[in-house]
């Protein structure tokens, strides 16, 4: 059983991994973290259970939502999950993932594209770093094709230039923090620059050195590394860092000629060992001395605009596009970035394991139901059940029905509150948002914890926000028409919606709800096309199918009996598997040659989330023997309704088997609030 | 009330064209330890052999040859070929099986597809996939499907249990190697004796004798030879890693493979394998090194594919084990503690095999025929199954060849 969310793997630089817009995760931090760790299957080492590959380089998460700064685009979160052990760290960066933000963003319409580039400015939540980001939109299109190749990925893609806006002088304050670009540092001269990273650069020549040594050899190379540690110490002196023996910057580099004009050796010092191949924010330093004038790595002179250039280190290279203006010694650099690439390569849902949301409080299998003590120490007052449609409903008469039980097994009075509006979501709000102590519950059914989060983003979480306590029972669905209308069966039906100019229409109880659902698979099925009326629950909208208003509506079977009793309404089908024992004439609609509508509504009490374990299990022990009351179970079954008591481990697991099968239904059924609703 | 149904709206989820990118359904899935994709045949059958470029784009394998150090961040795939499979499903012919299954094995490194194999892991995500997809309908409070695998011509019988006819299954089966509850899946290999070769002991009898070592031969699922773990000097319980790094072992059971595949005669693609191709093979036949249960199970198993030791015991691999525990004379029958013999009627008999993941089970039917001669109607085994992530994979710069094909005459129109 899982939760599903959207989500869009992107291999971005050399990662891979799932993005997310904010909005798809759950709010609070502590549950999307949970989320992130069954996205990527932490607990596991192999992490068989998630997306990731069992290394830290595909556990990798990018979360991005509008920004929360003035003057920024989009706020971008990079989130490291555990492999082996659960874990999310939200401390660390990923210049890699970033590459992939401002194509994720506009991808998913979060910024609109501009005609050839598009510019985006990124916020960096982890590090307060501003990134500028420019991402090819030829034609107002994002495009991922192009011809920029990066170390470690095969083939070329579209670039994504990434300007690190506070690299300028960041550590210093000033580019050239000595005041020249040029100094002679123990009799070599090197070059003192403050671009993303201090460093001293030196021509590798004036070292006795080629520039393209191995790194191993660079290091077996005591006087050298003696030499170049003297010579930093002096450098950190004079670029006002003090005395930085005990520092790591700045960093030496060593640098000579490239392969081309646009291309220049680097060997980079972390500072005591030659890097492997090179630090990306070395590569900017470098790229802008190597574009500026007058610095021991300047290349040819250049025009203003934008070069493309090219570090060459041990292991490949870094591309950088530098931006100048100015001619001569008026020459500046207006930015540097990286250039990276990244790929779009899924869209999809993503479905969490159900471990990484258990119920909040009990494993369902340890819950002892039944045999509480009267009486009650954890309530000390009335116990409200919040209804969420309006009075005289299925819902409230059967929420009512239960009170006097419920309230003689809890020693509490029990109240009932309607609620009704937003399609139950008002209710829900205010029963998540109450105190967890077992004093507010919800009346909880198929519409608020099952069909209406599949259809669109509420502002509640069926599973997340609540304490199951458990299920109350169940009431077939019926297809009901008014007595007078001239069918009676389900062809008989068909043939006279499809014959019917202006178009017949059937009633809703509200968007999201069974009578929805089902109408909107019921014409998906059978090819009719019906309209649609919108009602605040099932009492008024029967009413008016009963007055013959509309013409035909799925109700529970709850709803319909009392117009089946009265013979204002006739029932033509059961949306369910099998003939009901009180109806047993009316043939289920899979008989008549219509499958896939087979809804039954269920009914269920929950609690705020995290309310105690105690809590629940009393709660469920009442409920459960209110349920056994033989007067209870004959008045539901008299109305239509079975009752089905439950541990609340058992309606956590109906809830996600719930939320997975509407999820289904709606994608398959294309179901849309907006489109619904025309 | 099970079988299959036709969804328009899964099938109307076709490939298509959108600014150059092929957008390709997909399912990326669990099914047992390994992972990878479902992809429904049809969306494929169009392309006909330029269904290789599309399944090796899914995976982010290399387009051509090899290339070494790959790491599948353009795909699906993530490294271990147990995490490289990609299973197309196709309506079967309703009479032999409910639905088809062809597996693509994938390696990180190479573009070349190996077509010749089935794996018991993966198959457990085929009824989900179908299921999920509205291709199945879900009985109560069961559904049972049959998938003939067209690489191995076997027919496997899937059991899950869809309570309420609700074609949710529920989440609550735990397998050693995975963590956490998720749906359960029942898979039986019906017939599976001789699956390579025709007969249950290829090589006539119960034990030969390689480099002086003897070993038992037999094809159930999957042809395997199965010699003593102390036979090479080794207890039985050794790790994974260490298995892998003893290079002097694995020369040594090198040479053993390659002569009881030659003496098995096994053959690719209809052609006898030489001792070369033997010798590099990834995957027939596998070799087992069974020891004395040490920890409640029945028999205790080192399990190599050949080249590599397994981190588990593949299932096939297990059911040849479990059967060949059956087998009077057999090696592995001499060292497996506390089994029931068969009789003369169908009985079944459930083998615990202790492995480095934890305890693999396999439920093996089968009755004694005549002296010396039995039969295996079916060995079934359980996994559990799960969907990662649904939708369309994006397959960018596809060749000239697969856009033609997209905008052949008969296509679905690109949307």
């Amino acid at each position: 059983m899982t939760l599903s969310i959207p989500c869009v793997l992107m291999r971005a630089g050399t990662s891979r991994g799932p993005f997310f817009l904010r909005d798809w995760l759950p709010a609070s931090d502590e549950a999307r973290d949970q989320a992130l760790i069954g996205a990527i299957g932490a607990s596991d080492p192999l992490q068989l259970d998630g997306l990731g590959g069992g290394s830290t380089l595909n556990s990798k998460v990018a979360i991005v939502s509008r920004s929360s700064l003035p003057d920024c685009d989009l706020d971008y979160l990079f989130a490291q999950v555990g492999v082996g052990h659960q874990s999310v760290d939200t401390r660390p960066n990923c210049g890699n993932m970033l590459a992939g933000v401002a194509p994720f963003a506009i991808d998913q319409g979060l910024i609109p594209a501009q005609d050839g580039t598009t510019t985006v400015r990124i916020h960096n939540v982890n590090t307060g770093a501003r990134i500028e980001a420019t991402v090819c939109t030829p034609g107002g299109k994002l495009t991922f094709e192009g011809a920029s190749r990066i170390d470690g990925v095969a083939g070329t893609a579209a670039p994504v230039l990434l300007n690190f806006l506070d690299a300028w002088g960041a550590v210093t304050g000033h580019l050239f923090p000595t005041g020249q670009r040029i100094d002679l540092i123990q009799g070599v001269e090197a070059t003192c620059i403050d671009a993303a990273m201090p460093l001293l650069v030196m021509r590798a020549g004036d070292l006795g050195l080629s520039g393209r040594e191995r790194p191993a050899e660079l290091d077996a190379n005591t006087a050298l590394m003696a030499r170049i540690e003297a010579m930093r110490l002096e450098a950190g002196r004079r670029m006002g860092l003090g005395d930085v023996s005990g520092s790591v910057v700045p960093k030496p580099v060593l640098v000579s000629a490239g392969d081309s004009a646009n291309s220049i050796t680097s060997r980079y010092f972390t500072p005591h060992k030659c890097h492997a191949s090179h630090a990306v924010t070395g590569a900017i330093g470098v790229s802008t001395a190597f574009a500026l004038p007058g610095t021991v790595a300047s290349g040819v002179t250049r025009e203003p605009g934008r070069h493309p250039l090219t570090v060459l280190h041990p292991a490949g290279q870094i591309d950088v596009e530098v931006q100048l203006q100015g001619q001569g010694d008026a020459c500046e650099v207006v930015s540097a970035a990286l250039v990276r690439t990244a790929r779009k390569i899924m869209q999809g849902v993503l479905h969490l394991p159900g471990y990484v949301f258990p119920p909040k409080t009990v494993d369902g299998r340890d819950v002892a139901s039944g045999g509480t003590p009267m009486g009650s120490v954890f309530l000390n007052r009335a116990v409200t059940i919040i209804v969420p449609t309006s009075a005289g409903g299925g819902n409230d008469t059967m929420a009512r029905a239960l009170t006097r039980h419920l309230g003689q097994r809890l020693g509490q009075p029990v109240v009932v509150d309607n609620r009704a509006g937003a399609n139950g979501s008002v209710a829900c709000e205010y029963v998540a948002a109450a105190r967890p102590d077992g004093h507010n519950l919800l009346f909880g059914y198929i519409a608020t914890h099952g069909t209406h989060p599949a259809l669109q983003k509420l502002r509640y979480d069926p599973v997340a926000d609540f304490s199951p306590i458990g299920l109350i029972g169940s009431s077939p669905t019926l297809l009901v028409v008014p007595t007078e209308l001239p069918v009676d069966d389900v062809a008989g039906l068909v043939r006279l919606l499809r014959a019917s100019t202006p178009r017949l229409s059937y009633a809703s109880a509200g968007e999201g709800t069974v009578p929805h659902f089902a109408a909107e698979l019921f014409q998906l099925q059978t090819g009719t096309r019906l309209g649609r009326l919108e009602f605040a629950g099932a009492a008024p909208a029967i009413a008016e199918v009963a007055q013959g208003v509309v013409q035909l509506m799925f109700p529970s079977a709850f709803t319909a009996l009392p117009y089946l009793r009265s013979g204002r309404l006739k029932a033509l089908a059961v949306a369910g598997p099998q003939r009901l024992s009180f109806l047993p004439e009316v043939p289920t609609l899979v008989e008549t040659g219509v499958p896939g509508v087979e809804m039954s509504q269920w009914y269920a009490l929950f609690a705020p989330a995290k309310t105690p374990a105690a809590v629940v299990r009393q709660l469920n022990g009442a409920l459960n023997d209110a349920l056994r009351d033989p007067g209870i179970a004959a008045r539901m079954q008299a109305a239509g309704a079975h009752i089905q008591p439950s541990t609340p481990g058992e309606l956590h697991d109906l809830l996600m088997a719930e939320s997975e099968r509407w999820q289904a239904v709606v994608l398959q059924a294309g179901l849309q609030p907006q489109a619904v609703l025309e | 009330m099970s079988g299959r149904v036709h969804n328009p709206s899964w099938l109307d989820s076709v490939p298509f064209l959108q600014d150059g990118v092929l957008q390709f359904p997909v399912s990326h899935m669990r099914g047992g330890t390994s992972t990878g994709v479902l992809l429904w045949g049809p969306h494929l059958a169009p392309f006909g052999a330029l269904r290789e470029e599309i399944i090796r784009k899914i995976m982010g394998v290399p387009e051509a040859g090899e290339c070494k150090g790959n790491k599948q961040i353009t795909g699906l795939g993530r490294g271990p070929a147990t995490s490289n499979k990609v299973f197309i499903i196709e309506p079967g012919d309703g009479l032999r099986a409910d639905f088809n299954s062809t597996l693509a094995q994938l390696a990180a490194e190479k573009a070349a597809i190996d077509w010749s194999v089935n794996c018991g892991n993966m198959s457990a995500a085929i009824p989900m996939f179908l299921l999920r997809n509205g291709l199945l309908r879900a009985g109560d409070p069961g559904t049972e499907v049959r998938v003939f695998n067209t690489n191995t011509n076997v027919v496997t019988d899937c059991r899950v249990r869809t309570p309420g006819g609700v074609p949710v299954i529920p989440a609550d089966t735990e397998i050693p190697g995975v963590h956490g509850r998720f749906p359960g899946v029942e898979l039986s290999l019906r017939n599976p004796v001789g699956a390579k070769t025709g007969s249950l002991l290829p090589t006539g009898r119960v034990r030969d004798v390689f480099d002086g070592i003897e070993v038992s031969c037999l094809d159930v699922a999957v042809p395997m030879v199965i010699l003593r773990a102390d036979a090479v000097g080794l207890r039985g319980d050794e790790s994974v890693a260490s298995l892998n790094a003893n290079e002097p072992l694995r020369a040594r059971l090198r040479s053993i493979w390659v002569q009881a595949g030659l003496a098995m005669q096994l053959k690719k693609q209809g052609v006898p394998m030489t001792a070369d191709e033997l010798a590099a093979s990834e995957t027939v036949p596998k070799v087992c090194l069974v020891s004395p249960p040490a920890h409640g199970g029945h028999i205790s198993a080192r399990y190599f594919t050949p080249q590599e030791s397994h981190a588990s015991l593949a299932v096939t691999g297990g059911c040849c084990l479990a059967a060949a525990c059956l087998v009077p004379g057999t090696i592995a029958n001499g060292i497996a503690e506390g089994l029931a013999p068969l009789v003369a009627h169908d009985a079944e008999r459930a083998v615990a095999m202790e492995n480095p993941a934890g305890m693999l089970r396999a439920r093996v039917f089968g009755r004694q025929v005549a002296e010396g001669e039995l039969a295996f109607p079916w060995i079934a085994y359980e996994r559990n199954a799960q969907l990662y992530l649904d939708g369309f994979f994006h397959i960018h710069r596809p060749s000239a060849a697969l856009v033609d094909a997209m905008r052949a005459p008969g296509q679905p129109d690109p949307r």
